[in-house]
């Protein structure tokens, strides 16, 4: 999933960011994870369990969980990856001017 | 005076003089091997972390039906300690192998009482409820007063508070919600800065609390905000990505 991902942040950097919220139980579990996926967006430690501060304000019960949240602050779309988080962010950045390049589809990868 | 008292302790204690001696050879007194610094590796966790990388992209419970047995030792080698509480909360995650021989809850609640006897640290305690949702609705509150009964101290308190409200606020009993919520507000009011994993019981009540707490958020609300350290310490807003597309991502590696 995440060379996928990886490569729409790297495609469009100026208007586009992932922020990850891990539930893990250990700190060094969460480090060693993200060295092996190389993930280097912002990431939570999200205290240690499924229970954490921030899953339960976001009310997340089941993972994976995703939010696309447009330039504005609203939810749009939820639980999109692979070819729908494609299309659900083209759909994002046209709505802001930007032409969604020609990206390889999760498939490809 | 004192000395000569002590001299005649010592040759009076077993095995440093006499007899037994020849039957059996006395270790050198100063040790030839160099001694280490280190501590003591943690068996248990060695042996989860086996675990864990075998169990990655396999067959999850072949893998513990394997584990099981090396579990089971540790456990009962390591009794009453901490190591030896590790090992059987694994097992007591692992249950599901057990299945046939009576619902996963009652294996789960009669392990855990088995563990309320055994182990009688107030943190040893808080451990046990933090499995909540093995016990099921109907068993949790029996087993967490059977907890609070066996320590009065508050961390075995707050945690079977935390473990009851997690499970009565998502009843669709609008009295059991209620319930829920005012364990929350004792949980945050008098346990608030009581240590939780790696947060706090007043963060988590907090959240509990939350007007988004209820159920998931759906499209077309407002994103709450994020704020505070990430994982490298940095601090963080998400408001301050206003203007970029944001994709928030609740994952983990298990």
């Amino acid at each position: 999933m995440y060379p996928h991902e990886r490569s729409l942040v790297e495609k469009y950097s100026d208007h586009f960011v992932i922020i990850g919220v891990n539930s893990d139980r250990g700190k060094d579990k969460l480090l060693k994870a993200m060295k092996r996926e190389n993930i280097s967006w912002t990431s939570f430690y999200d205290g240690g369990g499924t229970g954490g501060p921030i899953a339960l304000q976001w009310g997340v019960r089941g993972w994976p969980t995703t939010y696309l949240i447009d330039t504005k602050g609203m939810i749009r779309f939820k639980d999109v990856r692979g070819d729908s988080l494609d299309d659900a962010l083209g759909q994002l950045l046209i709505e802001i001017g930007v032409k969604p390049a020609e990206i390889p589809r999760t498939a490809e990868l | 005076m004192i000395d000569l008292t002590l001299a005649l302790l010592l040759l009076c204690l077993p095995g440093s003089q006499g007899a037994s001696a020849e039957s059996n050879p006395v270790t050198p007194v100063f040790s030839p091997r160099p001694i280490s610094l280190k501590v003591a590796p943690d068996r248990v966790k060695e042996l989860e972390a086996i675990h864990d990388a075998a169990a990655e992209g396999g067959n999850r419970r072949e893998v513990a039906e394997q584990f099981r047995p090396r579990f089971e030792a540790l456990a009962s080698e390591l009794a009453r300690s901490e190591s030896g509480l590790s090992a059987e909360l694994w097992l007591l995650r692992n249950h599901w192998w057990k299945r046939s021989e009576g619902t996963m809850e009652q294996i789960s609640i009669d392990h855990a009482k088995r563990l309320i006897e055994e182990y009688k640290t107030s943190t040893q305690l808080a451990h046990l409820a933090e499995f909540s949702y093995l016990y099921g609705r109907k068993g949790l509150l029996p087993l967490m007063e059977a907890l609070e009964a066996a320590s009065p101290h508050d961390q075995v308190d707050a945690a079977a508070l935390h473990a009851l409200a997690s499970s009565l606020r998502r009843s669709k009993d609008s009295a059991e919600q209620s319930i829920a919520r005012e364990q929350l507000l004792r949980l945050k009011e008098r346990y608030g800065g009581l240590a939780f994993r790696d947060t706090t019981y007043g963060a988590i009540a907090s959240a509990m609390l939350s007007p988004h707490s209820k159920d998931s958020l759906s499209v077309g609300q407002q994103a709450p905000q994020i704020s505070g350290a990430d994982v490298h310490g940095e601090s963080f807003q998400l408001t301050d990505h206003l203007g970029k597309i944001v994709l928030l991502d609740f994952w983990g590696d298990w």
